[in-house]
């Protein structure tokens, strides 16, 4: 479990980095946390011909609240995301999702940038950037561009950064204090990246109808991405009862259309001795992962109003 | 106040534990040699193919590859693998490094030895092996076809075979009031040991003398084995083996081993091979999987009748010469009628090879086997049969004035007390108010549910035909200052042997534990014997340095009688001193100390060891058992285990029946293992075996694809359970001392892994059983739960 040879290169700012990148050629990349690359690399999945270490760029370590939304650098550790004030009131939905990243240790070093750029399915960060509609800033050679979450996210461990970009900063917008928020998975194991997660949010008129809902799932849509549930808009402007839900339920289930195919596809690499490796995922039946979409949505959008109503405990 | 720590029954704290955790340890990797080169390993990526052509010129033009070797190459320095153990089954013509044919996913193909692991690393990129692709053995169905021959000049595909009838079993299940039949099958899963195998070999070409240092369980029995395969002379070989970050079975053999002491051979330098963890999953010994198809009678009273148990185990490349595996089989065979009275018996076992890894030990060594589909079969009876699984049980439990009990498939079981186990844990659980509690959750869509297994762990084997037949010798030193040494080959494997070890001695000498030291792990220094495996330390060592502590003793009291001018007979060891019996005269005492320095010092031997008495202060005892029996009756019984820990076992789970989730609640255990020697290490090891049970019965896996391929060879896809998985545990011991060791000592480091499958397995049905759901293929996983819900509804459905 040694990687190849690799340079190694240690950068202090955001063009540094840049440069960095665009200097040592095609097989350069960034290093972040390093809790998903060095697995990679010492399993010979990955096999990089240079390191662009980006720990060094301590102003890309920030938390930061401005009106309507909160603004996350790109180099903030999982922990300082689940530990933060300003998260915890403005955001607590994805406080909550942070939480179920792995264990405490791999909290500690792991990136949002990171994890972000990786797009394991599943994963906790795309499932709430995608709900929450975050945007995601980049920069490169010619500058910064800001994309949402459907540009963002390609397919399984793919985004729309380029080798030569960076991402600098992820924008949540806040939730407002009459959304109720949930955010639920199904892992086989305290840590593991989930077979299925999905975060909801939802609001209320004052009628008790519903204002406005959203649900976003990990590891269900067919490209590898975090995806958005469209038929949750049903709801909107209806009470919200059991039987609109049990309809839902239904209907996430026909919406949903995981493709183990193309998870495996993505998920099966080679490495060391060319023996069939695995990159981190969770691959289970389309059936399965339909069956969870659905009472994961349903929950979450209870857990939401119940939080709204007070009758969270 | 000062408290002397000494003695059985008490839970001192263990010794090894302020070095291991102030990171005082040293593990082989730990260790550097001058000069000392890397190995790595070029593994098959195919399951089954032939070996075309290996293409080494591009590694070995890589600046710092020091040389590389095929296993056609290695032929000159190394025989076949040699069977660790043959009981009746085929022994294949293997190598550490694959020779013609590779049979698994990660066989060795090539070694490189480098000035570093990076560059070995990098060489494994650059050799180029052409293969043959042959068809993949993956499943028990595909070896019996036989899709492929693993080894063409067998036949068949199987390694095993044998049947055993004792009574006359269609004539049993004819008399029956009730007969049922179910397949029960085990996912194949294994060990993890927290460290790896590492090992490092060391050849001096002058006096021809090899020293490997390495992560094992058994360090004569690696020797023994390395000298046979190098057919090297044995004297000559020394093995270290310094502190072992667990085993569980998976390290009692030398295959990889073979591959460094190999390189040192040729290279005349020290080599250095570790494991990493994907070699390990993909390489490092499996167990378990298998079909078993249990048929069992029952009369009008619900007392089984007769017990039929077909088994078809899938070995995968070969359980004899990489490991130890094949005979688990056996071992199941002769176990499954476990806690119970059976009359009639017939157990068929057939053990198939495949393109799978090596079939080795892992913690429950067949025992499990016999454990879990009888278990499950308990319950499933149990439930069509309209009675409690707990009554079900106790019906046809032995009872504690029938042992000694010789079970009709050969086992003598010591002693035991069933009912009374059943008793400890009901009133602990309260079981009427569990049943209310579960009818009410459900009315809120709450599953939760209870499942018992019995336990029995026959421990300490002594197997004939190779190198586990129970062989123990022990020897106790006493230094000059009055202290003591205890050396034997049982290795410390991380439990707890070097307290409890110290334990047993100083209820002999009366003396403080801190003041007795366990030395093993150097195959130079202790006496030849077997390391830890099978349960067997309180059964076999414990014993062996029991006997030898006394026969010290004894020497002693004869010298301090001599310096007092007493009747050894009045004389008695408190403290440190060897006294005149309950007196508290100093004059009428001598400490050890004075003993020590008198015959070793000042003045020395003469004049201080009576005549007739040989003057070393040490004693070694080798322990056999008295009661296992070798030679097999007209139907092939034999009896190879000592004593048998008994217990009862509850898991308290929950189940999300949207999701298919499965928590482990709690597990409430009785246990009995006859004398305790330091409760909290026993309770320990039922924690840790355990975890190992829910492990195997919830997460993992070894998976293979249809090509077989293996489809999670890493931990962050082969699932272990955390901490965090791991449900509470309670544990309530009593204790039926063993007749059959002198101590009254059973072992007991796999009872927690044997019962808690089928106990966890069986909590899932309970809970599901409005739905019907009986569970099948392991592990439970989410998806698994939802499927046999739903199968359930459909059956409900039909009638
Ligand atoms: C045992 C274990 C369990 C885990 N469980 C989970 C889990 O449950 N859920 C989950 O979501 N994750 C999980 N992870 C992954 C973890 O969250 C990683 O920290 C994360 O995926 C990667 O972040 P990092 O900062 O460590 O990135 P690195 O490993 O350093 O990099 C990952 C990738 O992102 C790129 N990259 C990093 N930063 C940037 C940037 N600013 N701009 C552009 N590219 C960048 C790198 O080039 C690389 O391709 C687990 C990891 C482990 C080891």
């Amino acid at each position: 479990m040694k990687p190849v040879p690799f340079e190694y290169v240690a950068v202090k700012s955001v063009n540094e980095a840049i440069t960095a990148l665009e200097k040592y050629g095609d097989n350069t990349v960034i290093i972040a946390g390093g809790q998903s690359l060095m697995q990679e690399m010492n399993l010979r999945q990955a096999r990089p011909s240079c390191l662009v270490d980006i720990n060094g760029i301590t102003d890309l370590d920030y938390i930061e609240e401005t009106g309507d939304a909160i603004k996350i650098g790109a180099l903030t550790r999982h922990r300082t995301v689940e530990k933060s004030e300003i998260v915890k009131r403005n955001c607590p939905l994805l406080q909550e999702a942070v939480t179920h990243i792995a264990h405490f240790q791999i909290r500690n070093r792991g990136t949002i940038g990171g994890s972000l750029r990786q797009n394991p399915p599943g994963a906790e960060y795309g499932v709430v950037a995608r709900v929450l509609n975050a945007q995601f800033v980049i920069a490169g050679p010619d500058g910064k561009r800001v994309l949402s979450g459907e540009e963002f996210f390609v397919s399984h461990f793919k985004t729309a950064v380029k080798q030569n970009e960076i991402i600098v900063e992820i924008i949540f917008p806040k939730l407002t204090k009459d959304t109720g928020y949930g955010f639920l998975e199904v892992t086989r194991r305290h840590g593991h990246i989930p077979i299925v997660s999905a975060a909801a949010t939802l609001q209320l008129n004052e009628d008790d109808t519903v204002k406005d809902a959203q649900v976003a799932l990990g590891n269900v849509s067919p490209q590898g991405v975090p995806y958005k549930v469209q038929s949750v808009s049903q709801l909107i402007g209806k009470p919200f009862t059991q039987e609109i839900l049990d309809q839902l339920a239904n209907d996430i289930k026909n919406e949903v259309n995981p493709d183990p195919e193309a998870d495996a596809k993505a998920g099966y690499t080679l490495q060391l001795s060319r023996i069939m490796g695995r990159r981190v995922s969770e691959i289970s039946s389309a059936e399965y992962r339909k069956e969870a979409s659905s009472v994961l949505s349903i929950r979450a959008l209870q857990k939401a109003y119940q939080q709204i109503k007070g009758t969270f405990q | 106040m000062v408290t002397v720590k000494k003695g059985l029954g008490v839970s001192l704290k263990r010794k090894e534990d302020i070095r291991l955790l102030t990171g005082n340890g040293q593990f082989t990797d730990d260790i550097e040699k001058p000069g000392m080169l890397h190995l790595a390993i070029v593994r098959s990526p195919h399951a089954h193919a032939r070996i075309v052509n290996i293409d080494a010129s591009k590694a070995k033009k890589l600046p710092g590859v020091v040389a590389v070797l095929t296993g056609e190459e290695a032929l000159q320095y190394s025989g076949p693998l040699v069977p660790t153990i043959n009981i009746f089954n085929k022994v294949p013509e293997v190598y550490a490094i694959a020779y013609k044919k590779v049979r698994y996913v990660g066989e060795p193909v090539a070694v490189i030895a480098a000035e570093d692991r990076y560059i070995a690393e990098d060489a494994v990129d650059l050799i180029e092996v052409e293969y043959e692709v042959l068809p993949a053995v993956v499943t028990i169905e595909d070896a019996l076809e036989p899709k492929a021959l693993l080894y063409e000049e067998w036949g068949d595909n199987k390694q095993l075979e044998s049947r055993t009838t004792i009574g006359d079993i269609d004539d049993a299940f004819a008399n029956s009031e009730y007969v049922f039949e179910e397949t029960i099958t085990h996912n194949r899963y294994t060990g993890t040991p927290m460290e790896s195998r590492v090992c490092i070999a060391e050849y001096n070409p002058g006096s021809k003398k090899m020293t490997v240092t390495c992560s094992t369980q058994a360090p004569s029995q690696v020797r023994t084995l390395i000298a046979q395969t190098l057919q090297m002379p044995e004297h000559n070989i020394r093995v270290i083996a310094p502190d072992v970050g667990g085993g569980y079975g998976t390290k009692l053999q030398a295959n990889a081993e073979i591959i460094a002491c190999i390189m040192a051979r040729m290279l005349g330098k020290p080599v250095k091979w570790t494991e990493d963890r994907v070699e390990n999953i993909l390489t490092g010994v499996h167990s378990r999987d298998y079909t078993c198809t249990v048929k069992i009678g029952f009369d009008k009273d619900f007392r089984i009748t007769g017990l039929q148990a077909k088994l078809i185990g899938n070995i995968g490349v070969d359980g004899t010469c990489h490991a130890p595996g094949t005979p688990a089989l056996s071992v199941a065979g002769a176990y499954f009628p476990g806690p119970y009275k059976v009359p009639v018996y017939d157990v068929e076992i057939i053990g198939v090879v495949s393109n799978k890894a090596p079939y080795g030990a892992h913690r429950g060594y067949g025992k499990d086997i016999a454990n879990y589909p009888i278990e499950r079969m308990m319950d499933i009876a149990a439930r069509k049969l309209g009675i409690s699984p707990e009554e079900l049980r106790r019906r046809n439990f032995i009872k504690k004035d029938e042992f000694p009990y010789q079970q009709i498939s050969g086992p003598l079981y010591d002693s035991g007390d069933f009912d009374k186990l059943m008793d400890l844990v009901m009133d602990k659980i309260d079981y009427q108010n569990f049943k209310k509690k579960q009818l009410e959750l459900r009315k809120q869509g709450k599953y939760i549910g209870l499942g018992i297994a019995a336990m029995l762990e026959p421990s300490g084997a002594a197997v004939f035909n190779g190198i586990f037949n129970g062989y123990q010798a022990a020897t106790v030193r006493m230094t000059p200052e009055g202290h003591f040494q205890v050396l034997t080959s049982h290795q410390n494997i991380g439990q707890g042997v070097e307290t409890t070890i110290p334990q047993v001695v100083s209820q002999v000498m009366d003396v403080d534990i801190d003041d007795i030291r366990f030395v093993y792990g150097d195959t130079d220094i202790t006496p030849y014997g077997l390391g830890p495996f099978s349960s067997r330390g309180a059964t076999y060592t414990v014993s062996a340095v029991y006997e030898a502590a006394k026969m010290l003793k004894e020497k002693l009291l004869k010298i301090a009688g001599y310096l007092l001018k007493e009747d050894p007979e009045n004389l008695e060891m408190a403290n440190g001193t060897v006294r005149v019996k309950g007196t508290t005269n100093p004059e009428a005492a001598i400490s050890l100390k004075e003993i020590g320095n008198k015959v070793y010092l000042w003045p020395g031997p003469y004049a201080t060891v009576p005549e007739g008495i040989d003057c070393n202060l040490e004693a070694t005892y080798t322990w056999t058992s008295k009661v296992v029996k070798w030679e097999p009756d007209e139907h092939g019984r034999v009896n190879l285990y000592t004593t048998h820990p008994t217990g009862v076992f509850v898991a308290l789970v929950e189940v999300d029946i949207k999701t298919g989730l499965v928590k482990v609640d709690k597990f409430v255990v009785s246990h009995d293992c006859g004398t305790i020697i330091n409760p909290m290490i026993a309770d320990g090891q039922i924690a840790g075996g355990i975890a190992h049970g829910i492990g195997g019965v919830l997460l993992e896996d070894l998976a293979y694809d249809s090509n077989g391929l293996m489809t999670n060879p890493d931990f962050q896809h082969y699932l272990c359970p955390t901490a965090m998985d791991v449900s509470d545990i309670e544990t309530i011991h009593m204790q039926s001392p063993s007749p059959f060791t002198p101590l009254g000592t059973k072992g007991m480091g796999e009872g927690g892994t044997i019962p808690s499958p089928a106990a966890v397995a069986n909590a899932v049905e309970d809970a599901l059983s409005p739905f019907g759901v009986i569970v099948k293929d392991l592990p439970i996983t989410p998806e698994r739960v939802l499927e046999w819900i739903k199968q359930g509804e459909m059956q409900n459905v039909k009638s």
